[in-house]
C-alpha cells in the first residue's frame, strides 16, 4: 500500500512522522469526480454568430442612415431573400431548398466586385424564423469570414 | 502454534518433486501483476482537471433545457457575457424569468424589467471584471422556432441598455438543417 513519507529526521525512539494515506478511498474519490464529470459534461461544440446593433434605441420605423445606404442588404422574408445595394440592385431568391447556395454564389461576386466592403446589413421581417436569419449569417461567415476577428460587420437594419 | 508464513501450502507435504512443481506454478509466469499507484493516480487526478476546465460559458448555455439552437458550419468562440434564453414559452436572463413572448408580441416598446436587469449588470461589470472594458457583450439563446419581431424587441431593449454586440449561440455541426 502507498503511503506518504513526511519524514523529519528524527531518532531514537520518537513518534513517527509518517502518515501513512490510504489510497482506496482516494482513487473510489477520483472515479467517482471523473463518473460524475463524464456524466453531467455537454458534447455539443457551441460557438456563436456576431452581430452588431447601434448603441441607443432607434425609433422601431426610423428611416435609413447615409451610411447604411452604400451597404450591400439582405432582406429576409417568408417569401424568400432579397440582396442588393438599393431597390435598383435588389436580386431576388425564392425560397427554395438551394437559397443558400444561391445566396452564397451571390455574396462571393459581390465580394469579387467590391473587395473594400466589409459590412452587410440584414433586414429580416417580423415573421421570419429565427434560424433561416441564422442560417444567412452562416452564409455571409462563410463568404467573408468571421465577425468577431473583424473580416466583416454584420448589422441590423 | 506458531505463525506460518503465508504462501502456497497444498500438496507441500508429498516429497515428490514433479508435485511441489506444479502446485507451486510449474515455473510459469505469475498471473498476477502490480500496479503502479503513482502513475495511476497522476491519470485520474489529469483526467479530472480536463473534465472540470471544459465546464464553462458552454456549459451553461447547453443547460438550459428544451431549446432547439440552429446549427451553423462557422461560427467563434462564445463570449462570457449575460445569456438570455427565448423560447415559446419564456424569456430568460441568466437563468432568471423576465417575461413571455405573449407579453411582449405584437409591441415594439423596449422591456423594462430586462432593460433594467441588464442596466444592474452593466453596472456590476467593472468591478466583476476591473482588467476587461465594457464592450457590450450579449449572448442571445434563442429557439429556431422563435419569430424574429421577439427577438428584434428584446434586441432593441439591450441596444438601448448599451449591448450593442449580439452573440447568437448556435451548435457547430451540418448547417443544411439549420434553416428547414
Amino acid at each position: 500500500m502507498g503511503g506518504v513519507s513526511v519524514d523529519s529526521g528524527g531518532k531514537g525512539g520518537k513518534k513517527s512522522v509518517d502518515a501513512p494515506v490510504n489510497m482506496v478511498p482516494m482513487i473510489d474519490l477520483l472515479i467517482c469526480c471523473i463518473a460524475f464529470l463524464l456524466m453531467t459534461a455537454v458534447w455539443v461544440q457551441t460557438g456563436a454568430v456576431q452581430a452588431s446593433q447601434p448603441r441607443g434605441a432607434p425609433a422601431p420605423d426610423s428611416p435609413p442612415n447615409p451610411e447604411q445606404q452604400d451597404q450591400l442588404k439582405i432582406q429576409i422574408s417568408p417569401t424568400g431573400l432579397q440582396v442588393g445595394v438599393n431597390a435598383a440592385d435588389m436580386r431576388q431568391i425564392g425560397r427554395t431548398p438551394q437559397r443558400f447556395t444561391e445566396l452564397k454564389t451571390l455574396l462571393e461576386a459581390r465580394r469579387q466586385a467590391n473587395q473594400q466592403n466589409r459590412e452587410v446589413w440584414l433586414q429580416p421581417d417580423g415573421a421570419v424564423d429565427y434560424s433561416e436569419i441564422i442560417a444567412v449569417m452562416d452564409t455571409v461567415y462563410e463568404v467573408y469570414g468571421s465577425a468577431a476577428r473583424g473580416e466583416v460587420t454584420i448589422r441590423f437594419l | 502454534m506458531p505463525v506460518a508464513k503465508p504462501g502456497k501450502r497444498l500438496l507441500h507435504h508429498i516429497p515428490l518433486r514433479f508435485v511441489q512443481k506444479r502446485v507451486a506454478g510449474g515455473g510459469h509466469k505469475s498471473v498476477t501483476a502490480d500496479l503502479n499507484l503513482t502513475s495511476m493516480i497522476d491519470f485520474l487526478v489529469i483526467t479530472v482537471v480536463f473534465l472540470l476546465s471544459q465546464f464553462g460559458s458552454q456549459q451553461q448555455v447547453q443547460s438550459s433545457a428544451g431549446l432547439e439552437i440552429p446549427e451553423t458550419h462557422n461560427a467563434d468562440t462564445l463570449a462570457s457575457a449575460p445569456i438570455i434564453s427565448i423560447s415559446d414559452q419564456a424569456i430568460l436572463m441568466d437563468g432568471q424569468r423576465i417575461t413571455t413572448p405573449r407579453e411582449i408580441s405584437g409591441s415594439s416598446d423596449r422591456i423594462d424589467r430586462l432593460f433594467e436587469r441588464l442596466e444592474q449588470t452593466k453596472r456590476e461589470y467593472p468591478v466583476l471584471h476591473p482588467e476587461r472594458q465594457f464592450e457590450g457583450d450579449v449572448v442571445f439563446q434563442i429557439d429556431r422556432h422563435v419569430h424574429w419581431d421577439i427577438v428584434k424587441t428584446i434586441a432593441r431593449t439591450c441596444a438601448a441598455a448599451g449591448y450593442v454586440r449580439l452573440n447568437f449561440a448556435v451548435t457547430k455541426g451540418n448547417a443544411n438543417t439549420a434553416a428547414e
